[in-house]
């Protein structure tokens, strides 16, 4: 599962890159996370697990970080199964 | 003409809001005090030392749209530059296009390795917040260059396109007239320095709407940005198809929560089926209008209004508009049968002057009329013309228009580069995911991170790729380097 979810976030950011180059790095600082990336990056999360994420119901913080993203993948996903 | 248009929106729509951002919002009647008074100002300068071509520096302020009306009435052409562009570049297009002065609209200095003179945001304020009593009388002449918008050129120097007004004149005409109706609040998406946002600006001047803009990142506050919209009643976007697929990622983006939005109008890049089939799920009775055009053909040159019935199709970019015809045609520049494939070519009215600075067989004369070939392939059918591809290695990225030579060259000015070779990635829809720069160096020193930090001095946020560092490119069979 981890594996999966870094696959999606790496896809978004640019593929072929290791995430641990990103890992402290501010996302939207550093102007990573754009309108195409973050296109991609919902877009894959809906559509391989099923989850649907609002961009409008997530703290704005939540885009800067790779470790916030993935947080954020699980609660929903914990969400999603509890119901 | 356009200015005399604006005119009298001035005067019928003085207690109106000409322009809001997420800070504040200004008036017609302030606007034209803030244009009257610059207008003034520069017409003063203009007899000590005569000015041709003036930069407007910012990003999406009021004080942008006041200084290209200034520039117009005055008969100056104006350059508008984005200020996310970097100092190298900005400095390039000083040096290329020959300009006298630039104005700044934002609180930050500008060092120009030309020296050329410079008004201030400080300076600025000051000016148009004078009390004169002036009369605005538009300068400006049919065959006068009106605005040059630069774009990526494939030789690494920007290409500044000379755009006239009767260039524009006929563009926005056209508009107004398919947009068909008065929409009261338009929002603008593009810098002002593509020139898409050239149909928001001069559609709201010129029927007394309101321009509606954001000058913040919307990705630190999504949420901020769609409270932002709902409240400025937003009821038409010119747009990209990228910005609303970005707004369709939030299923909140519909039209219980924007139920003001009633037209939506497309350009710059390929519109999917898959998205207006979205966005007709959310808004059952939006007006969608799709276009197509390049800078040096002002804006856009075809439309169509699209229905539910398109969605299962490809998506035509319409018919060509008034006094301006499209011919799909062969090397020789025979003209093709419907259905076959070919060469775009755009003439009439639309087409640009020329390039400020570069000399460009693109510009041709076609039956005693001016013309342009896009490099587009597209072909003809049932009376609508179909976009296929490009012919050459130009891409559109995030909505931005790119040559890919444009960035190798650039590579190729780092001394410790031995080899580079840039590839556009694209998705299972043809479109363009990210840039790859593929890298053999001179100097095993160097890291990812130097050569990326040297090509942000030259190129604009959008242009930089993603840098893979090789030992050698891998050669195919036939000697070709082989890369994806």
């Amino acid at each position: 599962m981890e594996k999966e979810i870094e696959n999606i976030i790496q896809q978004a950011i640019g593929s072929d890159i290791d995430l641990n180059e990103y890992i402290n790095c501010d996302l939207i600082e550093e102007g990573i996370m754009d309108s195409l990336s973050f296109i991609i990056l919902i877009q894959n999360i809906e559509d391989k697990f099923n989850i649907e994420i609002s961009p409008t119901q997530v703290p704005p913080d939540v885009w800067r970080s790779v470790k916030k993203i993935k947080e954020l993948i699980y609660k929903r996903m914990e969400e999603a199964n509890e119901k | 003409m356009l200015l005399d248009d604006i005119l009298k929106v001035f005067e019928e729509n003085k207690n109106n809001i000409a322009y809001r951002n997420e800070k504040y919002e200004v008036s017609y009647s302030t606007l034209y005090k803030y244009v009257c008074n610059l207008y003034n100002y520069l017409n003063a300068i203009n007899l000590e030392k005569k000015i041709a071509k003036i930069i407007v520096y910012g990003n999406k302020d009021v004080t942008m749209i006041t200084s290209f009306l200034a520039c117009s009435f005055a008969g100056i052409t104006y350059i508008p530059v984005d200020s996310s562009i970097s100092k190298e570049r900005l400095n390039n297009i000083i040096k290329l296009s020959n300009a006298d002065l630039i104005i700044s609209t934002i609180d930050e200095e500008i060092c120009n390795v030309n020296n050329i003179d410079v008004i201030s945001f400080s300076v600025l304020k000051n000016i148009i917040k004078k009390t004169e009593n002036i009369q605005l009388i538009p300068l400006m002449k049919e065959d006068d260059v009106y605005y040059i918008i630069f774009t990526s050129g494939t030789t690494g120097v920007p290409k500044g396109v000379e755009v006239t007004y009767k260039n524009l004149n006929s563009f926005i005409y056209w508009f107004v007239d398919i947009i068909k109706h008065k929409y009261d609040n338009v929002l603008n998406q593009a810098p002002f320095s593509f020139d898409l946002s050239v149909a928001d600006i001069y559609y709201s001047l010129s029927v007394g709407s309101t321009l509606v803009t954001y000058g913040s990142s919307i990705y630190e506050g999504l949420y901020k940005y769609f409270i932002y919209l709902k409240n400025s009643h937003i009821n038409m976007i010119v747009c990209t198809p990228t910005f609303i697929e970005l707004l369709l990622c939030d299923k909140y983006f519909n039209n219980e929560n924007f139920s003001d939005l009633k037209i939506l109008f497309f350009c710059g890049e390929v519109l999917r089926n898959d998205i207006v089939k979205k966005i007709y799920e959310r808004f059952r009775n939006i007006r969608i209008i799709n276009s197509y055009g390049p800078t040096e053909c002002t804006v856009a040159v075809t439309s169509i209004e699209l229905n539910k019935n398109i969605i299962t199709k490809d998506i035509p970019i319409g018919k060509e508009k008034t006094n301006t015809n499209i011919h799909i045609v062969d090397k020789e520049n025979n003209i093709l049968k419907d259905g076959q494939v070919g060469e775009i070519l755009i003439v009439g009215d639309s087409v640009a002057k020329d390039y400020i600075n570069f000399n460009s067989n693109n510009f041709i004369d076609f039956c005693g009329r001016h013309g342009y070939l896009t490099g587009d392939i597209g072909y003809k059918l049932d009376n609508e013309i179909y976009y296929v591809s490009r012919k050459d290695e130009q891409i559109k990225y995030k909505g931005y228009r790119i040559e890919l030579k444009d960035i190798e060259k650039n590579l190729y000015n780092l001394k410790y580069i031995n080899k580079a070779i840039v590839k556009a990635n694209k998705d299972k829809y043809g479109k363009v995911v990210n840039i790859n720069a593929y890298i053999v160096l001179n100097d095993k020193n160097i890291i990812k991170k130097d050569i990326e930090k040297r090509l942000l001095d030259v190129l604009p946020k959008y242009m930089i790729p993603k840098i893979f560092i090789l030992d050698e490119i891998p050669i195919n069979k036939n000697g070709k380097s082989f890369i994806l």
